[in-house]
């Protein structure tokens, strides 16, 4: 007997149908991942350059009599590293452009553009943005872009997240942005997230050496911005310039932060109101009664004040030297 | 001005079937003003309505004949180089382009010619591809090409070569006609595949709409073609889109003798009313025609 005769779509076909028409419905990408002709691309006019050296440079050459010959130069050391890692391992970061007219304007990756002209590969990976992004955006792709670099410094990124966060907040029309909604636009930890947030308020000396370089280390910042006494705090910020490990950043924190518990300690033992009256105190010195009282008549030429006027003092008694003091201190007050 | 591609990557599925139909629906029955283009260096949607020649220097592939308005001895000045021939694969070459006018009223045709267009379909190297890809919708937004027609068919060949590329990107509404068999099936996948590829390269507010999977040459005596079928619709995703049950264009042989050179009537929608030949096509046309228009 001939079996029923059942057919239907594979199943491996249907499972394709289903995933590429679900891909397209829900597609809510601004950008695409494409590969382009390097001649279809050019820099971006309106982004200021951060490198010296041009495509043309790479193509043909620097200038010998080019002004900037010697720090062109350099940069092309970069891009001849660079391109040697692209060699060896690809292109995995594509660079990021925008649609404009016939080319293809970057955004972010100049330099990985560069290394891939100095490769005379016909074409790049590329991300590209239908339209150019703009405002937080823009700064946004920049950000990630930056992220990503090893070789950035501490003030650079300081500066980023300054871009970003000055964006951010003329976009939404805020003061200040909060941590949380830092960590969620970045990325960043919390911790790294709250050391950006103090760094950008950072002034004086200690941002002065972010920006030269002479400090490097978000973490050491942070940890001389603990620290209130002004001289312990110069002493932390000179020995960054001389390398000085995070652990003896720490000792000043900790010697700091003990000076302020003394002082706070010492604020502690004086309570209740302001004093109006002098505490005479106590003595069970007899002795020291009459020495005072025979002082004074001494050095003060005051008629009132005589051996006389204790003539009925008995120098052995407490009540009677209570009372003594008790008259010295009578007299003097009716001098003032 | 809507661009109608029927595409599938596998051949005799129906595609040129598909343009011829829906190209004179469209002129015949709604009065609208259409451009015909034939990609697909076959030439079958040009031979539909032109008298195509062969080509002496490629005696495999086809070219259009002289233009009926050619004068050789009163030409245009900017036009003093043109031999009276025209095709669509002259826009690849930087040259203009004459469309033909057909037996149709308000049909013109910019028809294939089977030499340059293979050449155009075996551009490979990224830089002359990116050419080829956007030169079609380049075309096709011309202001005098956009202020002409009311629709532009684009006819494909089974392929997902440089020069469906270029009619994809060109497109703002596809149809992939498939016969319900395993192989077509499998090459609605490919389509599918390029469709979402375009897809993702277009900005939100201009997406290429996918009319739908129109099953062709549909034998409903046929387990196979009903199962499959069925199968396809069980599909969440791509049920929606297939046409639904009784949209479909049936195996019949009076499609095949419309093709013929010399058959009269000419066209399906020259027949009366009550052909149930005429009648499905005029079904499917209808919803082609609201999935494009509405």
């Amino acid at each position: 007997m001939i079996k029923k005769k059942r057919f239907g779509v594979s199943d491996a076909i249907s499972q394709g149908l289903s995933d590429t028409i679900k891909m397209v419905e829900n597609n809510t990408a601004e950008f695409r991942n494409s590969v382009i002709p390097l001649s279809r691309i050019e820099l971006d006019p309106e982004n200021p350059r951060k490198l010296a050296l041009s495509p043309k440079d790479v193509e043909e050459g620097i200038d010998k009599n080019d002004l900037q010959y010697d720090s062109k130069n350099k940069e092309l050391d970069g891009i001849i590293e660079l391109s040697k890692s692209i060699k060896d391992t690809a292109l995995l970061h594509p660079i990021i452009v925008y649609k404009s007219g016939e080319k293809y304007r970057i955004v972010a990756g100049e330099r990985r553009f560069l290394a891939t002209l100095l490769l005379q590969r016909g074409e790049i990976e590329a991300r590209v943005f239908h339209e150019k992004p703009t405002g937080f955006k823009q700064k946004l792709v920049q950000w990630f872009e930056n992220n990503s670099r090893e070789n950035l410094s501490l003030y650079e990124k300081i500066e980023n997240i300054r871009s970003l966060t000055n964006e951010y907040q003329a976009l939404h029309q805020i003061e200040k942005i909060s941590c949380e909604t830092l960590i969620e636009i970045t990325g960043l930890s919390k911790s790294q997230a709250a050391n950006y947030l103090v760094a950008l308020n950072l002034s004086g000396e200690l941002y002065a050496c972010i920006k030269t370089g002479r400090i490097n280390s978000l973490k050491k910042v942070i940890e001389i911005t603990k620290i209130k006494n002004p001289q312990l705090r110069k002493k932390a910020i000179d020995s960054c310039a001389s390398s000085s490990t995070l652990v003896f950043l720490r000792s000043l924190v900790e010697q700091d932060r003990k000076h302020n518990t003394v002082s706070h300690h010492e604020a502690l033992t004086k309570r209740g109101r302001s004093a109006t009256k002098v505490n005479m105190g106590f003595t069970d010195n007899k002795a020291i009664i009459r020495k005072m009282i025979y002082g004074c008549i001494a050095v003060m030429n005051n008629p009132k004040l005589t051996k006389q006027t204790f003539h009925d003092i008995n120098w052995d008694v407490y009540e009677d030297l209570t009372k003594a003091f008790r008259r010295l201190v009578m007299i003097l007050e009716s001098e003032e | 001005m809507k661009i109608f591609v029927p595409a599938n990557n596998k051949g005799g599925v129906g595609k040129t079937a598909t343009s011829v139909l829906f190209a004179e629906y469209a002129t015949k029955q709604l009065k609208m003003r259409v451009l015909g283009i034939d990609l697909d260096p076959q030439c079958n949607f040009s031979q539909r309505y032109l008298s195509m020649e062969v080509d002496p220097s490629s005696p495999e592939g086809l070219m259009p004949p002289i233009h009926p308005d050619f004068d050789p001895t009163n030409l245009d000045p900017l036009d003093s180089e043109w031999d009276g021939r025209s095709s669509i694969a002259d826009i690849f070459y930087g040259k203009p382009i004459f469309p033909y006018p057909t037996y149709i009223e308000n049909l013109d045709i910019a028809p294939a010619c089977g030499d340059r267009l293979l050449a155009a379909e075996s551009v490979r190297r990224a830089e002359l591809a990116e050419k080829v890809h956007k030169r079609m919708q380049e075309f096709l937004r011309l202001p005098e090409v956009e202020q002409q027609y009311d629709l532009a068919i684009i006819d494909t060949a089974p392929s997902k070569g440089p020069l469906t590329i270029s009619a994809i990107r060109a497109s703002t509404h596809v149809i992939i006609p498939t016969v319900m068999e395993d192989k077509p099936i499998q090459g609605v996948y490919g389509m599918l595949q390029l469709w979402m590829q375009e897809s993702f390269q277009r900005p939100k507010d201009l997406p290429i709409e996918l009319v739908g999977i129109l099953p062709n040459m549909f034998d409903q005596r046929t387990t196979l073609h009903n199962q499959m079928y069925s199968s396809l619709l069980a599909n969440k995703e791509i049920g929606k889109y297939v046409f639904p049950d009784d949209l479909k264009l049936s195996k019949r042989v009076v499609f095949a003798e419309t093709d013929c050179t010399g058959a009269s009537p000419r066209s399906i929608f020259d027949f009366p009313e009550n052909n149930l030949a005429r009648k499905e096509a005029v079904a499917v046309c209808e919803y082609i025609t609201k999935r494009i228009f509405s």
